[in-house]
C-alpha cells in the first residue's frame, strides 16, 4: 500500500466534491461563458486596467477561473470567453487554427507544444507570484524546451492513482504488471491513449522511459498488448469509468481521480484508490500558456498571475480537490482538499513526479519517437 | 434561321435556364458543404505530417501506408463485415415491416409510418447510452435472465463487443432503411399483388417475383445508405465495442484528433470511401441478381 494521504478524505470528497457541485461549478461556468458569447464577447464593461478586454480561454472548464476571478474580471474590465474541448490533442489542432488568449494545458504537452511553436516562451518577470510557485513545478523540466524557455505557468495538480472496486477488488494490486494476469481479463478500462501504458510499464521494466529504444518499445508494445486485452472498454472521461465501475462493467480503472470516489459514493457504490509503484509519485498538472497568436497578451499575463496568486489558487485547489502551486495557499485551502503529499512538490530534487511522459518528435540514434508510439499503440487497437 | 425562330429558340433557352434555378440553393449547398471539404481533404491526403506540422510536399506516401498496413487492413475488413452483417439485418426487418404496413394495413400505413419516422427524432447518443443499460451486466436484459433463472451470471458479452455494436447499429439503422423502401412501394400498385394471388400465386412468391423486383431501387438505396452509415460511424463502436471493436471510423479519427496526423487521416477516409463505393457496388449486384 502507499503511504499517501489516506482515504479518510474519503467520505469527505463525496461532500466536497459531489457531482453536483461539480458539475455546478462547470455548469455555471458554461452557462456564464455561454452568456458572455451571446452578448458579443467584447463588451465593454466597468473602466478597468484592460478597457473591455476578451481573454479567449480554451480548456478543462472549471479550470479557467471562471468562479475565481469574477471579482477580478470585474475590476478591471475583462471578460473571459471559454473554449471546452474533447481531447488535448483537440486543443492542440485549435490552437493551430484558431486564436487564443489562454491555454489550459497538461504536463505531457507543454514542452512539446513549445517546440511545435504554438505556445509562447513566458517572460517570468511579468508574474509577481512566480517565486513562491513550489520549487519542483517551477523548475520542473516538463514546463522547459532544451533551452531552457518556460511555456506555462502550473495551475493545478494531483497524483495519478488507480482507482477499484474494494468490493470485487480485495487487494489492489501493486504493480502495474500485475493487470497483465489472465485473472483480470474483462475487468479493466482505462484511456485510449499510449503514454500512460507505455511509460508505466516501461518504467516498470526500468526503461529509461520516454526516452526508450525502438528495440525497447517493441518489448513494451508486447505488454501492452497483453493489458489491452484484459480491458473491457477504453473510456473517455473520469465520468464514464466511475459508471462502469457502479453498474459493474470493470473493477478497476487505469489512469484515475480521487474525485471519483465522490461521484460513486453519489450513486451508492464505494470506490478506492492507489498508487502503482511505477507512478513515483507522479501525476498531472495542468498549467496556463499563452499561445503564439494570442492577441491581448497583457492581460494574459495578468491573469496568469492572479491564477497563481495565494487566495485563488487556494480557492481554485479547494474548488477542484487538486494540489495549490503557491507554497503561501496551502494553509488556506479547504482542509478536506488536502489529500496530497506536497513533498512531492516542495523538493526539487525529487525525482520523476510531473516529467513529461511524451516521447520525443524526433530523435537521434535508435530513441522511439511519438510516431514510433502512436504507431504501437494503433497497431494493438487493431486488434 | 428565321427570326422567329431565334426568338422561339432562344424563349426555350431562357425557359430552360429559368426552371434550373430552383436548384441552384441545392447545387451551392453541395460545392461549398460537401465537395468544397473533400477536395481539401483529398489534397491533405498528399501532404506530409513531421514535427507535429503538416507539410506540402505532394507525394503518394499516405496512400501506400493506408493499402499496406497490415493493422488497417484488419480495422477494414472489420468494418466492412459488422456493416454488411448490420445491413442484412436492416433490410431482413425493414422490408418486411415496410411490405406489411404498406399491403396488410394500408389504413394506417401513414400512422404506422409516421411512428417509424419518431424514432428518428430522439437523440443519437441518447440512445447508445440507452443501450449500454440494456446489455450491461447489471442492464434490463442479464436482470431479467437472472431472476428466472436462465443464467447464474451475467452475460458480460452482451456488451462492449461487435455483438454489441451490431445490435445498436440494426436498431438506429432499421428506421432510415424504412424510408426509401416506403417510397418505393407506393409505386408497386395493389392491383398487381391481387392480380397474382387470383391467379394462385402464394404471398412469399408475390413478394420475391412482384414486389421485390419493383421495389428494387428503393432497397438499393436502403441497403446504400445503411452500409455507408453502419462503416463510418465511431461513437457506437467507441462506446459499445469494448476494446478490441474499432472500426474504421475510429481509426480515422484517431489520426485527426490524437495523433494529428491529418495527412495520414485523410488517406484513410478517401480510401475508406472507395472501399465502400466497391461494397455498395457488389451489394447492388447481388441485389439485382437476387430481384430477377
Amino acid at each position: 500500500m502507499s503511504d499517501r494521504p489516506m482515504t479518510t478524505a474519503t467520505p469527505i470528497l463525496g461532500t466536497l466534491l459531489d457531482r453536483r457541485r461539480f458539475l455546478r461549478i462547470s455548469a455555471g461556468s458554461a452557462a456564464a461563458l455561454m452568456a458572455a458569447g451571446m452578448i458579443g464577447g467584447r463588451v465593454a464593461r466597468a473602466q478597468g486596467s484592460f478597457d473591455g478586454v476578451t481573454l479567449d480561454f480554451i480548456g478543462i472548464p472549471g479550470e479557467e477561473g471562471q468562479v475565481e476571478l469574477e471579482a477580478w474580471r470585474a475590476e478591471n474590465g475583462v471578460t473571459l470567453a471559454a473554449t471546452p474541448f474533447g481531447s488535448w490533442d483537440e486543443v492542440f489542432a485549435k490552437l493551430r487554427t484558431d486564436t487564443f488568449d489562454l491555454a489550459l494545458v497538461a504536463n505531457p504537452y507543454v514542452s512539446l507544444w513549445g517546440q511545435a511553436g504554438v505556445l509562447t516562451p513566458l517572460d517570468l518577470s511579468r508574474l509577481s507570484n512566480w517565486p513562491d510557485v513550489f520549487p519542483a513545478l517551477r523548475e520542473g523540466d516538463f514546463l522547459r524546451d532544451a533551452s531552457g524557455n518556460v511555456y506555462a505557468v502550473p495551475i493545478a495538480w494531483g497524483d495519478g492513482p488507480f482507482v477499484y472496486v474494494p468490493e470485487r477488488v480485495p487487494t489492489a494490486p501493486v504493480s502495474i504488471t500485475e493487470l497483465l494476469d489472465p485473472a483480470w481479463r474483462g475487468r479493466l478500462t482505462t484511456f485510449d491513449d499510449p503514454i500512460l501504458i507505455f511509460h508505466q510499464l516501461a518504467v516498470a521494466k526500468g526503461y529509461p522511459s520516454p526516452m526508450m529504444t525502438r528495440d525497447q518499445l517493441a518489448e513494451i508494445k508486447e505488454e501492452a498488448r497483453t493489458l489491452v486485452g484484459n480491458v473491457r472498454t477504453f473510456t473517455g472521461t473520469y465520468q464514464d469509468a466511475t459508471d462502469l465501475m457502479v453498474r459493474g462493467e470493470v473493477d478497476l480503472a487505469i489512469g484515475g481521480w480521487e474525485a471519483m470516489l465522490g461521484w460513486a459514493e453519489a450513486q451508492g457504490a464505494t470506490l478506492d484508490f492507489d498508487f502503482f509503484a511505477e507512478s513515483n509519485g507522479g501525476g498531472w498538472c495542468d498549467s496556463l500558456a499563452i499561445p503564439s497568436n494570442a492577441v491581448d497578451v497583457d492581460a494574459a499575463y495578468a491573469y496568469i498571475d492572479q491564477m497563481i496568486s495565494p487566495e485563488v489558487n487556494a480557492q481554485i485547489a479547494s474548488n477542484l480537490v487538486s494540489g495549490t502551486v503557491n507554497s503561501r495557499s496551502v494553509e488556506m485551502v479547504d482542509p478536506a482538499a488536502l489529500i496530497y503529499d506536497y513533498s512531492i512538490v516542495e523538493d526539487v530534487t525529487n525525482p520523476i513526479k510531473f516529467e513529461a511522459w511524451t516521447p520525443p518528435l524526433e530523435a537521434e540514434g535508435d530513441i522511439a519517437t511519438k510516431r514510433d508510439w502512436d504507431d504501437a499503440w494503433a497497431e494493438i487497437r487493431a486488434g | 434561321m428565321t427570326a422567329e425562330a431565334a426568338r422561339v429558340g432562344g424563349g426555350a433557352r431562357r425557359r430552360r435556364v429559368l426552371s434550373g434555378l430552383p436548384l441552384l440553393p441545392a447545387v451551392a449547398w453541395f460545392l461549398v458543404f460537401f465537395l468544397g471539404p473533400l477536395l481539401v481533404l483529398v489534397a491533405f491526403s498528399f501532404f506530409t505530417f513531421r514535427g507535429l506540422a503538416w507539410v506540402p510536399d505532394l507525394h503518394l506516401g499516405n496512400y501506400v501506408e493506408a493499402l499496406t498496413d497490415a493493422g488497417f487492413r484488419t480495422i477494414l475488413l472489420r468494418t466492412v463485415t459488422i456493416a454488411l452483417f448490420v445491413t442484412i439485418a436492416v433490410l431482413l426487418i425493414a422490408y418486411p415491416f415496410t411490405y406489411i404496413i404498406t399491403f396488410i394495413f394500408p389504413r394506417r400505413k401513414q400512422w404506422l409510418y409516421f411512428l417509424v419516422l419518431v424514432t428518428l427524432f430522439g437523440s443519437y447518443l441518447v440512445r447508445i447510452y440507452a443501450w449500454r443499460t440494456i446489455l450491461g451486466a447489471e442492464g434490463v436484459i442479464n436482470e431479467t435472465l437472472l431472476s428466472v433463472g436462465l443464467i447464474t451470471e451475467p452475460i458480460r458479452e452482451l456488451l462492449n463487443s461487435p455483438l454489441a455494436v451490431g445490435i445498436a447499429l440494426t436498431n438506429f439503422l432499421v428506421p432510415l432503411a424504412v424510408l426509401p423502401i416506403y417510397s418505393a412501394m407506393q409505386n408497386v400498385s395493389p392491383g398487381l399483388l391481387e392480380a397474382g394471388r387470383d391467379l394462385g400465386a402464394g404471398r412469399l412468391h408475390l413478394v420475391r417475383t412482384v414486389a421485390l423486383p419493383l421495389t428494387m431501387p428503393g432497397v438499393r438505396v436502403a441497403a446504400a445508405f445503411t452500409f455507408i452509415a453502419a462503416a463510418a460511424d465511431f461513437a457506437t463502436p467507441a462506446l459499445l465495442g469494448g476494446a478490441s471493436g474499432r472500426m474504421a471510423g475510429g481509426a480515422i479519427a484517431r489520426e485527426f484528433g490524437q495523433t494529428l496526423d491529418w495527412p495520414l487521416g485523410a488517406a484513410l477516409a478517401i480510401t475508406l470511401i472507395g472501399v465502400l463505393v466497391l461494397a455498395i457496388g457488389a451489394l447492388w449486384f447481388v441485389l439485382g441478381r437476387l430481384a430477377r
